[in-house]
């Protein structure tokens, strides 16, 4: 009499916690493991970004010296990926770290350096139709740098040849359960472009056409 | 004249209990639900923890001691609130057996949201997939699909598999307008999202139907005490039922199937109602979302869900026309020598 009680109530218990045994399986053997791979493979595409043009801002008198301000785009491409169940997401990115130098014919005509706390996400609580269109612009991410030349002596608008940019990145990049650091450094040439007063013109086109 | 002057009465103490004191009751053990739609329809703004202190652990037990104070009645007390407790427990463990399956077969998860209500709840930081999150969302979830079992034990005099399957068809139109709409990961969920909650809610009407059953296997009957045990069949927390009280809800097995039948059928036609709506009204998906990322396979070219509204009519329509025409009010004692 009291065995088939004993195995009913066994087998009631067995009813209310086995769906809750399966997620628990589940979350450690299929839900965790496909985040990692998912957030693995999305900090493995991301790339940096630097701008190939420099533009020229200002040039202005800082007593006897003359200071130039350049500015350049510079951030990270390829935020967005597909989370565990397919959904759209973009990598978090923190502490986005940006140096440069421009060189120019052997001497260092501006320095760059930009801190970024965080750059823009959706924060997932969006309407659907809103929350699409965010992670499509939040995909590439880049921030206006400013750049000042420390050598008053070299005027800006007579640069002829190519000038090299060395530049450095890093940033923390967080997915859904990981985070990673990835940094980046490489040297490029750039095109240097007067913008002062609505002047688009190269400055080295402009240089050549002075000759 | 005086029979139909008590059944009268009995017809206005029945009304009075439901909309005083058993709609209440169901109103306040619906309220688990009622956190998490806050938290929802203000898109998070209103963290699941405020939401579930204020509109659920407070409604609950105002409940419990509106029970004590106000007994006789609705003929709900602390006791029947027990009972109908555990049978709770039985309904969301079928409901969620059912979507186990689903999650092997098709990978679809259903414990995706529970990461997010479990950091809402927690107000933890950082990476919301923690086992700490999924396990403070289940018991979110839980306390949901008990407090709806609860609402639905307190809402009916008698527990049939027909008035089971009206309620969980309210929960899945329920389910089908809130999560499309309000939450965000399943926004144009596939055609295999929207049968896997109709499924699962009917899994959760057998859990509704069968428990009372199983506990009076289980329990009731190694001793039965009119006073204190669970309830059996034809009584009610306010005692057994007269005869002339019960014979409406004595159908036989023909009606019973007919009635489950047509309310699927409409529950189907509100369902291509609003999945037109929701698919209408969202821009095309650039995203698989769940591996899919495409419309159900419902909206064929050039033929909007909407229409297939209308077969789920005519199919609810002769269903019903059937449930009516086997439905026959007998005895009690009549019913078992025609069963």
């Amino acid at each position: 009499m009291l065995l088939p009680l004993v195995a009913g109530v066994v087998i009631l218990i067995l009813i209310y916690i086995g769906p809750f045994i399966f997620v628990y399986a589940r979350t450690a053997t299929w839900t965790f493991p496909t985040i990692d791979v998912r957030d693995a493979g999305a900090f493995d595409k991301i790339e940096p970004s630097v701008s190939q043009v420099v533009n020229l801002e200002k040039v202005e008198s800082v007593g006897e010296a003359q200071e130039a301000t350049y500015s350049l785009e510079s951030g990270v491409l390829h935020r967005k990926f597909l989370d565990w169940i397919g959904f759209p997401l973009v990598l978090e990115v923190n502490d986005f770290n940006f140096k440069a130098t421009g060189i120019y014919q052997g001497n260092i005509i501006f320095h760059c350096r930009h801190f970024e706390t965080a750059f823009p996400k959706p924060t997932g609580s969006e309407p659907w139709y809103i929350y699409q269109p965010l992670v499509d612009r939040d995909d590439n991410s880049t921030v206006n740098v400013s750049c000042h030349s420390d050598v008053g002596s070299i005027n800006p608008a007579s640069f002829t040849s190519p000038i090299t940019l060395d530049w450095s990145m890093s940033a923390n990049f967080v997915g859904d359960r990981n985070e990673r650091e990835l940094s980046w450094s490489d040297s490029q040439s750039i095109e240097l472009r007067d913008v002062r007063s609505g002047n688009q013109e190269s400055v080295e086109e402009a240089a050549a056409e002075g000759l | 004249m005086k029979l139909s002057s008590t059944y009268g009465d009995s017809v206005k103490d029945q009304v009075t209990q439901w909309i005083g004191f058993r709609g209440l009751y169901a109103l306040f053990f619906f309220t688990p639900q009622l956190a998490l739609t806050i938290h929802w329809i203000t898109y998070t703004a209103v963290p699941l923890s405020a939401a579930t202190f204020y509109a659920t652990l407070i409604p609950i037990l105002v409940a419990f001691m509106l029970a004590a104070l106000l007994p006789g009645k609705s003929g709900i007390t602390p006791k029947t609130l027990g009972i109908f407790g555990v049978w709770a427990l039985l309904a969301y463990s079928l409901y969620d057996w059912a979507r186990v399956p689903m999650n092997l077969i098709f990978g679809v998860p259903f414990w995706d949201h529970w990461f997010d209500w479990g950091a809402s709840l927690t107000g933890s930081t950082g990476t919301i997939f923690t086992y700490q999150n999924l396990t403070a969302g289940m018991m979110q979830h839980i306390l949901q699909g008990w407090g709806f079992s609860l609402s639905y034990y307190l809402l009916v005099r008698r527990v049939t598999f027909f008035n089971a399957i009206v309620f969980a068809s309210f929960m899945t139109v329920f389910y089908w307008v809130v999560f499309p709409v309000w939450v965000l990961t399943d926004a144009l969920p596939p055609f295999i999202w929207w049968f896997q909650a109709w499924m699962a809610h009917v899994a959760f009407a057998a859990g509704l139907w069968l428990a009372p059953k199983i506990f009076a296997k289980l329990y009731y009957r190694r001793a039965r005490s009119t006073e204190t045990g669970p309830l059996k069949e034809g009584e009610t927390s306010n005692g057994p039922l007269k005869e002339e009280e019960t014979s409406n809800y004595q159908r036989r097995w023909k009606t019973t199937i007919f009635g489950v039948l047509a309310v699927q059928a409409f529950t189907l036609m509100i369902g291509f109602i609003i999945f037109g709506a929701v698919v209408g009204s969202q821009p095309p998906s650039t995203y698989p979302v769940f591996g899919y990322g495409k419309p159900p396979p419902v909206v064929i070219d050039g033929v909007s869900s909407y229409y297939w509204a209308i077969p789920a009519v005519v199919i609810g329509v002769v269903f019903t026309y059937l449930a009516q025409r086997s439905r026959q009010v007998v005895p009690v004692s009549g019913l078992k020598e025609q069963r």
